[in-house]
């Protein structure tokens, strides 16, 4: 069932919308789902315009739920596109005041659009029991489907994150400007908030994508919410366990990988150069600081000294 | 004076990023050093111009006389000219804004390497202020703005003789910026805020060039005897009126800033876009000074219409 769940008037003939994909159990309605307390998931995309991997995971997770209505034990709600103008248009942040919508939550009533845009969002999915935020990094960087979370949360999250078959999970420390987020807002206000980074802006990865549909189910079958067997996907590698390795670039020019996303790569390794188009020369070759996994690589080629380039994940020796 | 190659980055296309400083002075025993920086982002037109002036002001002076400078001046009227070279506002590339990420790192990103550089060149001055802009659309009076917190200087600021001091709350955005950063490393600082992103104002460019030398003159950095300026007016959000607009539609202004205004007064219309009737009527709450003015003609609900500064009894 699509409901508009957020109207705010803009200036010209239109209004703001958000819109969700509501599913229920079977034969109940919204009174009784009530009433019975069952568990309510609210999935989440499109906090950020460039970032499309979550629209087809929507998709998917929808489709898949239109032809299986009988397993569901919920309330599944989900909103492909949070920041619709920005999905609609290539546009990272809230279109005409370039806020990022992702750093000002939980936001207000009576302040400007972006603010009354979170706090809506907010005012929309709080009573979830459960929330999964799904991002695609952005335009420059490729990521390994991952989950990230601050470390106040790890207990009541971890155990949920290892039941989704992710690749990687990445606990950080609390940071500042973090708390501006929707999963930091939602976590603080007893919602469980996952989020996900995958893949690229402005592409969708459909291998990506399938993987994350069939973690999704397995985590909602683990919570109850469907009715479907609970089976072992693959257990994420921990960021505790290791330590992240950033490569910047120490020039400016245009970054080709010699290596694959994903790779495992030995210290000294190449992971790639930083070419001069109009020389014809290398300007730099970039390698390997470390042993580990390749998690993060530049997607986009441009780069100016101090551009992310990849990022690499070393266990710990007691790990290996 | 001496024109300076302070840093430079390489582009992968375009001219280097070279960012100047102008040094002035004898670096006499006992006066102080004073950096100015403008134009972290492609919008501070306004401010790159009033530092550019003061360039062209001391060097003329310092030409007629050679003693004329006693401490130390430095002027980098801009820092981020390919965002102000292609209408941006952010760094082009990956839109990061400089001025959220003092004091830098020099391993970082593009943005926290510049800064880092930048810092380095002005961190050790007595003085430092930023001529910055609004982040939002608004057309604002010249104010000294200070972030609220042990460091802040309410005394010195009044020495710009502007009208209006502005004192906020700190928020964690701050943390970043070059204001805040300034003041931990030991140097008084302040933030001259003006707007001026699609005209030059000539009388709002005149106020902040002479607030800039009046402030150079009373602390003894260039010998010159200047008028006093307004007895500046300390505010906080609690002697300024915030009026919003109820509906959205398209904004026209009844007055201007730096316009006195009464209780009732009405200041602003809103008409609805296509029929062009009248949608919501704005009115000061209180008497006061139009601080600032919402810049665009395009309005949202709650928008920040106008900020009236009340009057204190005096
Ligand atoms: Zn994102």
């Amino acid at each position: 069932m699509i409901e508009k769940s957020l109207n705010i008037e803009l200036p010209v003939s239109e209004d703001f919308r958000v819109q969700k994909n509501r599913f229920l159990p079977v034969n109940l309605d919204i009174d009784e789902v009530i009433e019975e307390k069952v568990k309510r998931i609210s999935i989440v995309s499109g906090t950020h315009g460039d970032e499309l991997e979550g629209q087809y995971v929507c998709y998917l997770l929808s489709d898949w739920l239109n032809n299986n209505k009988d397993k569901i034990n919920g309330i599944i709600d989900i909103y492909p596109a949070l920041n619709s103008l920005g999905i609609d248009s290539i546009t990272r942040s809230i279109p005409f005041y370039n806020v990022d919508l992702n750093r000002i939550f939980p936001g207000k009533k009576n302040d400007f659009l972006p603010s009354q845009i979170a706090e809506g969002i907010i005012e929309e999915i709080s009573g979830s029991d459960f929330a999964i935020d799904i991002h695609s990094s952005n335009i420059f960087l490729r990521e390994l489907p991952q989950v990230r979370m601050s470390a106040e949360f790890k207990d009541s999250l971890l155990p949920l994150a290892k039941k989704m078959g992710i690749d990687f999970v990445w606990i950080h420390d609390a940071i500042t400007v973090l708390e501006a987020t929707f999963a930091h807002t939602m976590n603080s206000r007893g919602t469980k908030t996952l989020v996900v980074e995958m893949g690229v802006g402005m592409r969708i990865t459909p291998e990506y994508c399938f993987s994350l549909v069939e973690g999704l189910k397995n985590l909602m079958a683990y919570l109850g919410i469907l009715n479907i067997p609970v089976v072992n996907l693959k257990e994420p590698v921990i960021s505790e366990n290791g330590e992240v390795f950033y490569l910047n670039a120490g020039n400016s020019g245009l970054f080709v990988p010699t290596t694959a996303h994903y790779e495992i790569v030995k210290h000294g390794d190449k992971i790639g150069n930083i070419v001069s188009p109009l020389s014809g020369k290398i300007e730099e070759e970039v390698f390997s600081p470390a042993n580990g996994v390749l998690f993060t690589l530049r997607e986009y080629p441009i780069v100016y000294e101090g551009s992310l380039l990849a990022r690499i994940f070393a266990f710990y020796e007691d790990h290996k | 004076m001496i024109k300076e190659l302070l840093f430079s980055f390489k582009s992968p296309s375009r001219d280097d990023l070279n960012v100047y400083g102008f040094r002035f002075g004898n670096k006499k025993e006992g006066y102080p050093k004073i950096a100015i920086v403008s134009g972290m982002n492609g919008e501070e037109i306004a401010g790159v111009f009033s530092a550019a002036q003061l360039v062209h002001f001391l060097q003329e002076r310092e030409t007629l006389d050679p003693n004329f400078i006693n401490g130390e001046v430095l002027i980098i009227p801009s820092v981020n000219h390919f965002a102000l070279n292609m209408g941006k506002r952010f760094w082009p590339l990956d839109n990061t804004d400089i001025n959220v990420m003092f004091p830098g790192y020099d391993k970082g990103e593009t943005t926290q390497r510049i800064a880092f550089k930048l810092f380095e060149a002005i961190k050790d001055f007595n003085f430092g202020i930023v001529i910055e802009d609004r982040k939002d659309k608004a057309d604002c009076m010249p104010y000294i703005r200070l972030i609220d917190s042990n460091y802040m200087d309410i005394e010195g600021a009044k020495s710009f003789g502007l009208q209006f001091i502005h004192t906020k709350k700190f928020e964690p955005v701050d943390s970043g910026s070059l204001l805040y950063n300034w003041e931990v490393w030991g140097a008084k600082a302040y933030s001259i805020v003006f707007s001026g992103k699609k005209y030059l104002f000539q009388t709002e460019n005149d106020l902040v060039l002479d607030a800039l030398i009046r402030f150079i003159s009373i602390h003894k950095i260039i010998n010159l005897k200047v008028s006093g300026g307004y007895k500046s007016d300390v505010v906080s959000h609690e002697n300024v009126e915030i009026v919003k607009s109820p509906k959205a539609g398209i904004f026209k202004p009844i007055v201007k800033t730096g316009i006195q205004v009464r209780e009732g007064q009405l200041i602003g219309i809103v008409y609805d876009s296509l029929s062009g009737e009248v949608k919501s009527h704005i009115h000061a709450k209180s008497d006061g000074i139009v601080s600032c003015m919402y810049s665009d003609p395009l309005i949202f609900q709650q928008t920040i219409v106008f900020r009236i500064v009340k009057f204190n009894n005096k």
